[in-house]
């Protein structure tokens, strides 16, 4: 047993490095790569001086083109100036030292940058999950009780819907029905939360006392340089305390940040409606079947018969016999559950502009940078085949029948 | 049917080796464009090479598993099967219904398209569907593909005028040959507009065109960009109140009463303006002009023909390691089981994603992508059904009279482990039209022009404003789908009960 799961985690490690090489090489070998993005940018750049009038002298500067020295630095700049095996090794020497490298486009670590995006899918993506959860479990379990009655029909017809719709594809056609572009406007168009709340919004009422910047005094205001003199603060501001009561006002129009805590927790709440309803839709229809065919496989097993032999209600029959032997398989995917919440990110973050960890990733691959991408890909493919092992345990734990070997 | 094949070897062999050929060398210039390859010698014997690999090694195996494919389904157990299948209508009626829709849709240059089918001009007839010919060639400005639904307007006012001239007794010499030639005709398609044409020139507004039949739509645009004629003066009061009936709209500003006046139709459009007429575009345009309903139709086929595609390529890797998994064993099949365990880790999503971004892949790298990161599906089935099968005493039966592993393999085992490829088919079918969309969405599918549904969607997300752009992608997959998922249903009921029996 315990051999199997230390088997299993040393299958990690070519795992791994077989799919981060197998990434880390295309980027290497494609044209279009940063180096090539970053010569293209200088030409554009000085085709444009150039255009300006500025006559510089040098000829080879004014057609923009670079020297074998430049394309050296260059090279070496994006770690490009190494055989591929040798970048490679670097690479993942850096990476086991939790070191993903900077960011060519925001020029940041890409670690930082993941540590900020990978909260706000996990909101939304667990919300979704644990929903769906709440909704498939009972009518999985109803269903299968039912089966063939009319309400078992009825939800299979939901069933065939959702699983004919992809999730991400039902939130493009929800913004556009209630976002508030063609028919309805009863859900906001995107983001995670209000960019500004107007007077007419109802979650103006939510707002918090404010005051101007200027009011401010001069030794705390100088310790917040970006502070524009009309600029409104509210009291979440660390500055408000030091303002002085007679200055402070009610805010009537303000972003999120106004908001008190109920506002700002409705205004998120309000944001997660619709993609949170796109991860549910993602996972509803195969979840449902699967608990409703788990516990109709269970029903006609020779211990059911035997419980309702000894005369047992249905109830207990049901719900503490067969239920509890036929979770075992949807359980155990919650070993999967980040793999798949991060899998519907990338579509369902793209749709509703939420700025998380698929967005990040499909950003990076437009703006080919690379060190983000493959940070994504280590962070992805880490937690899939960590998922792997955690289905398993959880497999051993919930079902102590289960012997690995 | 192997019989057959068998008999003639030689000569199927030379001719598979001549298509293959031809077939990959005429994918090579792809990647010589991109400087990986040099010059066309060194292609074409790169591609023989292919090629005599492919008939060598895979085409064998290629031709007995359709025959296994062949003995598995003119089994009595398929038949039987099939019947059940056949009998809930459901999913029958809708794998006609798919099937119909499919054949129809590879013949859809011959109802949805731009180019006229054919053309009689000047006593000739030119068979225009797939042949470009120059708009000089039938006495049009330009050389480039003429403008057939123009041409058809053009051809039937210079026949009219013609015959005036003719019945006015001052016909010129080229008149008096069409007496011979007979007139000119063109001969367009049901729905004449091509799904990568763009219509700019043709339309009055501004893309994304509504829906033709939608005059509301239509006539905020022609507000929009003032393509109405006003009348010289305001209307009076009284006008309003009598001659219009519309007491409401005296106190209205002019504006607001002209556009209240151009949606109830009073408003006159300039002359050089030309109307759409009502069922010109039946689900509009999208962002660049061009038929939003050519496109679907066009998408259709290529989502349907890629999915079945990839499911066809994933069986075959699938099934044919599968098959030598289960059937050998040993050190090769914990190796390769390892392997699969591995490859199967890979975030699917984001790994094709990569793949497709950084290579801008054309329909068949985009298949090679696909297949690369989803075969491995099937092979645990397959594996499961050899170890299954060999130990049944059929297979010992062929072993003792001497069979070879090829023919237990081909002629036996497969045969009867084919059941969870025919019902897991349609499922994979969806599954792949839903990665097909969402990499066209992304923007990492099929390159730019391809009419996609994908695409579609992701011009409908950035005009969220024009439900045409999203209703009509939307509701075709969902239908698709749909239907499939149908079949799939149906399927797995005939091919694979599960009879569960209940005390209660």
């Amino acid at each position: 047993m315990y051999s199997y799961f230390i088997r299993r985690f040393l299958l990690m490690i070519p795992t791994f490095i077989g799919i981060t090489f197998l990434c880390f090489t295309v980027t290497r070998f494609v044209p279009g790569g940063p180096v090539e993005q970053a010569v293209l940018r200088y030409q554009q750049a000085m085709a444009n001086t150039s255009e300006g009038g500025g006559g510089t002298s040098d000829s080879a500067m004014e057609q923009g083109q670079i020297s074998e020295e430049m394309m050296q630095q260059l090279k070496a700049i994006y770690g490009f100036d190494k055989p591929f095996y040798i970048a490679y090794l670097h690479w993942l020497w850096r990476v086991l030292h939790f070191d993903l490298g900077t960011s060519d486009t925001y020029s940041r670590p890409v670690w930082d940058l993941i540590k900020e995006k990978f909260p706000i899918s996990i909101i939304f993506g667990l919300t979704g999950f644990t929903l769906s959860y709440l909704i498939c479990i009972p009518l999985g379990v109803w269903k299968a009780v039912k089966h063939g009655s009319a309400f078992d029909t009825g939800s299979s017809v939901m069933v065939f819907i959702a699983y004919s719709i992809p999730g991400w594809t039902a939130g493009v056609l929800l913004l556009m029905l209630l976002g508030g572009n063609a028919f309805l406007d009863i859900v906001p168009s995107g983001g995670k939360e209000s960019g500004y709340i107007t007077e007419k919004s109802k979650l103006s009422m939510f707002l918090q006392q404010g005051a101007l910047a200027v009011d401010l005094p001069a030794e705390i205001r100088s310790q917040y340089p970006k502070l524009r003199d009309n600029q409104q603060i509210s009291a979440n501001h660390p500055a408000f305390a030091h303002v002085p009561s007679e200055k402070r006002f009610q805010l009537k129009t303000g972003g999120h940040a106004d908001l008190n805590f109920v506002g700002r927790l409705l205004d998120s709440m309000w944001h997660m409606i619709l993609p949170v309803f796109c991860y549910v839709l993602g996972m509803f229809a195969s979840k449902t079947v699967l608990m409703k065919n788990s516990l109709m496989e269970n029903l006609g097993q020779d211990y059911v018969r035997t419980a309702f032999a000894k005369g047992l209600s249905e109830r207990t029959v049901i719900f503490k016999h067969a239920l509890r032997n036929s979770l075992i398989p949807i359980a155990t995917g919650l070993g999967h559950m980040l793999s798949i919440i991060l899998a519907g990110s990338y579509l369902i973050e793209k749709v509703f502009n939420i700025n998380g960890f698929g967005l990040l990733g499909y950003e990076s691959l437009i703006a080919r940078d690379y060190p983000v991408t493959l940070g994504i890909l280590v962070i992805g493919s880490m937690l899939k085949l960590f998922g792997n092992i955690m289905s398993d345990v959880l497999y051993c734990i919930i079902d102590p029948r289960i012997r690995f070997s | 049917m192997i019989e057959t094949w068998n008999k003639y070897k030689k000569i199927f062999n030379v001719i598979a080796l001549l298509i293959a050929w031809a077939g990959l060398y005429s994918v090579m210039p792809a990647i010589g464009e991109k400087g990986i390859n040099p010059s066309y010698t060194t292609e074409a014997v790169i591609a023989l090479v292919l090629a005599a690999g492919f008939v060598v090694y895979i085409l064998p195996l290629l031709v007995s598993g359709a025959d296994s494919f062949r003995i598995f389904i003119t089994s009595p157990i398929f038949r039987r099967r099939w019947g059940k299948f056949k009998t809930l209508k459901r999913g029958y009626y809708a794998f006609l219904l798919i099937i119909a829709l499919f054949v129809l849709s590879l013949f859809a240059e011959f109802f949805i398209n731009g180019n006229a089918i054919m053309v009689k001009y000047q006593g000739s007839y030119y068979f225009t569907l797939f042949r470009f010919i120059s708009a000089r060639t039938f006495g049009m400005r330009g050389y480039g593909n003429p403008n057939y639904r123009m041409m058809k307007d053009v051809f039937s006012v210079r026949n009219k005028e013609r015959a005036e001239r003719i019945k006015a007794g001052n016909a010129s010499e080229e008149d008096l040959k069409y007496e011979q030639w007979g007139d000119d005709w063109v001969w367009l398609p049901i729905y004449p507009y091509s799904p990568l044409e763009s219509l700019l020139d043709e339309l009055p507004t501004r893309p994304p065109h509504p829906p033709t039949w939608l005059t509301g739509e239509w006539r905020k645009a022609y507000i929009g960009e003032s393509l109405y004629q006003l009348p010289d003066s305001l209307p009076t009061p009284e006008e309003i109140t009598e001659k219009f009936k519309r007491p409401d709209w005296v106190d209205l500003e002019p504006a607001a009463l002209y556009l209240e006046m151009a949606h109830a139709g009073m408003l006159k459009l300039k002359p050089e303006v030309r109307e759409p007429g009502t069922f010109q575009h039946i689900l509009g345009t999208d962002d660049r002009g061009r038929d939003v309903f050519a496109r679907m139709v066009y998408g259709f086929r290529t989502s349907l023909s890629f999915s079945l595609v990839v499911t066809f390529c994933c069986y075959l890797i699938g099934i044919t390691i599968g098959a030598l998994l289960g059937y050998y064993g040993g050190l090769f099949d914990i190796i390769m089981q390892r392997f699969v365990e591995i490859w199967s880790a890979m975030p699917f999503l984001y790994t094709v994603m990569i793949f497709a971004a950084i290579m801008i892949p054309n329909f068949w790298m985009l298949v090679v992508i696909l297949v690369m990161f989803k075969w491995m599906g099937m092979t645990y089935y397959i594996r499961a059904e050899f170890l299954r099968e060999k130990s049944r005493d059929y297979v010992s039966a062929a072993r003792a009279i001497g069979c070879t592993d090829g023919a237990i393999i081909f002629r036996h085992i497969l045969p009867n482990s084919l059941t969870p490829v025919i019902s897991f088919a349609p499922f994979a079918v969806v599954a792949d039209i839903g990665a097909l969309v969402s990499l066209d969405f992304l923007g990492f599918g099929l390159p730019a022009p391809t009419p996609s549904w994908g695409e579609l969607l992701g011009q409908g997300l950035a005009n969220l404003t024009k439900p045409w752009l999203i209703l009509s992608p939307t509701l075709a997959m969902f239908l698709t789908l749909l239907l499939v998922s149908f079949i799939g249903e149906a399927i797995r009921e005939a091919f694979d009960p599960k009879q569960y029996s209940r005390l209660r």
